[in-house]
């Protein structure tokens, strides 16, 4: 199957994500009534920094453990309304690595929305990430979708190389409109790759220009916003925002400052199993309830 | 900053002319050893038509990049090496595209290099 073969198959209407990837690789339309059930409310799930194409000792098979990880998320008894990748789906943005990444969260049951990390758009911008993962019909990489009575927010925070995290005011002045329709009452969830604060800027933790998303998001009773990025959970919250950072299903980062710089840590094998995973995310209303779910 | 922004507008045109050849079978001139999430030495002077190479010794991958993005490594794994050719005078400032923290520059002089040409 040649990628530029599955944007034919791509689905999208306002009203919420349409497309998932099938069993053969082609995207295919999903149903959004999934995730909604007789239990109430809304779930979803999010994945993290899979790194597809990492081979180093923190973790020499990725692709088993995002396989174990898709296992896990379709052996749920409620199955999500959709799976967010919260970006660096692939580690060196290559097209074999996209591949790879596309024919395994095909897998999925659910429908699958993916957002670039900034290990998915080295030396093009995007472009690989946008014909594997895009949009079709976008007029921007960020988009929004209003599912289950939530108003659901996909940032993107990797496109400027020379700062990083940083929305820009072309993104920002979108999420001024986005919000501006909204009702202070309805529930936001916002997903983004980088952290939207300053969780540790000494490392590249923070989105530069983030305080002004969050002052747009400010007003509204409810928000909750997913990050990745930092390879851990991290809790934080700011008024009535709530922050929370996603495990990787590849490997651990340190701790902020536990350590002289980011990267890697290898940890033995049960210990690994450990600190990767994914999140589910219950919304009833405007109560989120997060649950980490670990491989080991 | 005025003169800093030129120096750096010029650096990028000229930058643009060097990527024209950026394969070489000559030896380096200088080699940037990138570790520590840093690159070592972060200022190397070279001549032009010389080349520099870049070893990640790193556990992690990076990139060089040039800022204005005129030259790019791609991604660098782990033991990746990258070697370019610098034929035009100019400073050449670049840093890490996944960790933007990180920067180094190159300064290329005028003049033929002397050493290893026939």
């Amino acid at each position: 199957m040649k990628r530029s073969g599955f944007l034919d198959h791509v689905g999208w209407t306002g009203a919420g994500l349409l497309f998932t990837l099938g069993s053969a690789g082609t995207f295919t339309r999903a149903a959004l009534a999934s995730g909604t059930s007789d239990a109430g409310g809304l779930s979803f799930v999010q994945i993290s920094d899979s790194h597809i194409g990492f081979d180093k000792p923190a973790n020499d098979d990725v692709v088993g453990s995002l396989t174990a990880a898709i296992a896990a998320i379709n052996a749920l008894e409620r199955q999500p309304a959709f799976v967010i990748h919260t970006g660096d789906v692939t580690h060196l943005s290559k097209p074999a690595q996209f591949d790879r990444a596309k024919q395994l969260l095909g897998t999925l049951k659910a429908p699958v929305i993916a957002i670039p990390g900034e290990h998915d758009v080295i030396g093009d911008g995007g472009k690989a990430f946008a014909a594997s993962f895009g949009r079709p019909d976008a007029a921007n990489p960020w988009f929004s979708f209003d599912q289950g009575g939530v108003h659901f927010v996909a940032l993107v925070n990797v496109f400027n190389f020379e700062t990083m995290g940083l929305l820009g005011q072309d993104q920002l002045d979108w999420l001024r409109r986005d919000l501006a329709a909204q009702k202070v009452e309805t529930p936001i969830v916002v997903f983004g790759h980088v952290p939207l604060y300053a969780l540790y800027p000494q490392w590249g933790w923070t989105t530069e220009d983030g305080a002004s998303a969050l002052a747009l998001l400010a007003r509204f009773a409810s928000v909750t916003v997913l990050n990745g990025h930092i390879h851990q959970v991290i809790e934080h919250a700011a008024g009535n925002i709530r922050f929370a950072t996603a495990a990787s299903t590849a490997y651990p980062q340190p701790a902020p400052g536990a350590a002289d710089k980011p990267g890697p840590v290898t940890l033995p094998k049960d210990q690994l199993l450990h600190a990767i995973g994914f999140r589910t995310v219950q919304l009833d209303g405007g109560r989120a309830t997060l649950a980490q779910h670990a491989l080991g | 900053m005025r003169s800093i922004l030129g120096t750096l507008a010029v650096a990028a045109c000229l930058a643009g002319q060097a990527t024209a050849s950026a394969s070489t079978d000559q030896p380096a001139a200088a080699t940037v050893h990138i570790a520590g999430f840093a690159f070592s030495p972060a200022s190397v002077t070279i001549r032009a038509g010389q080349s520099v190479l870049f070893v990640n010794d790193d556990g992690d991958a990076h990139t060089v990049t040039a800022t204005g993005k005129t030259f790019d490594s791609g991604g660098l794994d782990t033991h990746d090496r990258w070697q370019h050719v610098f034929s035009k005078p100019g400073t050449y400032p670049y840093i890490c595209a996944l960790h933007p923290y990180m920067k180094g520059t190159i300064v290329v002089v005028a003049g033929a290099a002397t050493e290893g040409t026939p």
